[in-house]
């Protein structure tokens, strides 16, 4: 059922302690220490600065996801300039709030000694992550954004670029499973794929973020995979 | 004398697999072993079947958040005598009491597991299309199967639980396996009828919304599949 990362000692501390060479911390640069020392970010979750990183966690989050915003309002411009990147924040930050409870348990359930700050330190590590690799890719997405004129075209390029991100970020749940002593991984691997299916359901109730638009929402209820495929008939008549 | 960890403490614990822990719930005595798990049933439970009845109307996840404690009740209230014998017949040192709140306890871990996907169920209940709409049935479907594997997740976390408080419990029984497999198959066979009687629970699009329907005990799940089966082979 789970996947066992190593056997671990049972004891009364919470964590496992720090690697020697990650006591010091390479300065308080917390992107430096997402990208560099993730083991070390993890370890901070235990002390009494916790709520203040969570809260520099959230803003890294939302900057980076704000300007990734903003290449997506790039490809139809007018009133997205404001709404895809709005969009964006909220979707994130509501698909973060509703696989919390769910990643919580799981991580309970793998047997991590994390209560709800580590758990929620976790998260926000790996959507802070995402957001610094979304941020890093804005350039390239941009590029696309003013090549291309199919929103079938350029609504897979911003997906493959978010599932780039959110994978090369994943590992900040594991390290974090590991530093609190978890038995196994496969029930968070799990919960993974419970948040791409979330976010991608929330893009498409906040549709339209991509293609231009003179409504803010579409009130018509559909299924992620129902909208993706009606998007790229209707691109393939207009083409036609 | 050291005060008693606080019921978020110990579910937490529970949620952990922490050894030893479900002790303090299975030894209990008095009204607090029984209301602590209820407890947890009833409130995670109706955040569960809020989220079976919220796709096809408010009335229903309504219905459902009262219907689902009471179906995991009702089954853990019916199996009672027979689980606490069966664990009895096969060596284990486990009163009616203690296999009556064992069961009750793998229940309400169940129902918390349950109750940590309601936000995204209900989401996804929220958002797909809606029973009045043509692509109804695919959302009924989906949210069907998504419940079917919450329950198998949730159902397989208790179970593997339920063995190991068994065997901490009993270290000297030979067969908690066998009586985890044994309480769990019970519990199947019983809770998939008293769920039929409680139906309906989803909804089906053309269906009116009620609380159970005009004759709930008409019939059996078992001679229900027995009908569709033999439909379908025909």
């Amino acid at each position: 059922m789970s996947q066992t990362i190593e056997s671990v000692p049972s004891g009364d501390a919470a964590a496992l302690p720090l690697p020697a060479e990650e006591e010091e911390l390479p300065g308080s640069n917390l992107v430096d220490l997402l990208l560099r020392s993730p083991r070390a970010l993890l370890g901070r979750f235990d002390g009494p600065d916790a709520p203040k990183i969570l809260v520099r966690l959230a803003a890294v989050a939302l900057a980076g996801h704000l300007v990734y915003g903003f290449v997506v309002a790039s490809f139809a411009g007018d009133m997205q300039w404001w709404a895809a990147p709005l969009k964006i924040l909220f979707g994130i930050t509501l698909s973060g709030a509703i696989c919390f409870p769910s990643l919580y348990i799981l991580v309970c359930l793998s047997g991590a000694r994390a209560r709800g700050p580590q758990v929620a330190g976790m998260l926000l590590s790996l959507l802070a992550l995402s957001a610094v690799f979304l941020a890093g890719f804005a350039p390239i997405a941009w590029v696309f954004s003013q090549s291309s004129n199919l929103v079938s075209f350029i609504g897979p390029v911003h997906l493959l670029v978010w599932f780039i991100s959110l994978f090369a970020s994943v590992h900040m749940l594991f390290l974090g499973m590991k530093h609190w002593r978890a038995r196994g991984t496969g029930w968070v691997g799990m919960w993974i794929l419970v948040l791409v299916v979330t976010a991608l359901q929330m893009a498409t109730v906040l549709r339209p973020i991509v293609g231009p638009s003179t409504r803010l929402l579409e009130t018509e209820r559909q299924f992620f995979l129902q909208h993706w495929l009606r998007t790229i008939q209707s691109d393939v008549k207009s083409e036609e | 004398m050291p005060q008693p960890a606080s019921i978020s403490t110990r579910v937490h614990e529970l949620c952990q697999g922490t050894p030893g822990c479900a002790e303090s719930w299975i030894r209990r005595r008095g009204a607090l072993a029984i209301a602590e798990p209820v407890g947890l049933i009833l409130v995670c439970g109706a955040c569960y079947g809020a989220s079976i009845g919220a796709w096809r109307a408010g009335e229903l996840a309504l219905y459902c958040a009262l219907k689902l404690p009471l179906l995991f009740l009702a089954t853990a209230a019916v199996n009672a005598l027979l689980n606490g014998l069966w664990a009895r017949r096969l060596g284990l040192e486990l009163s009616l009491a203690e296999s009556f709140r064992a069961v009750l306890l793998s229940f309400a871990l169940a129902a918390l597991v349950l109750a940590a996907f309601a936000p995204v169920i209900l989401f996804f209940d929220r958002t797909l299309p809606c029973p009045t709409s043509r692509d109804a049935w695919s959302s009924h479907d989906l949210l069907g199967r998504v419940h079917v594997c919450a329950i198998a997740l949730a159902g397989s976390v208790a179970v593997l639980r339920q063995r190991q408080w068994l065997a901490e419990h009993c270290p000297k029984a030979v067969h908690t396996q066998r009586v985890t497999w044994l309480w769990l198959a019970i519990n199947l066979i019983v809770g998939a009828q008293i769920s039929w009687n409680l139906r309906p629970w989803f909804g089906t699009p053309r269906m009116k919304v009620e609380f159970l329907r005009e004759d709930p005990f008409d019939g059996t799940f078992y001679e229900s599949v027995f009908q569709m089966t033999r439909r379908a082979t025909r």
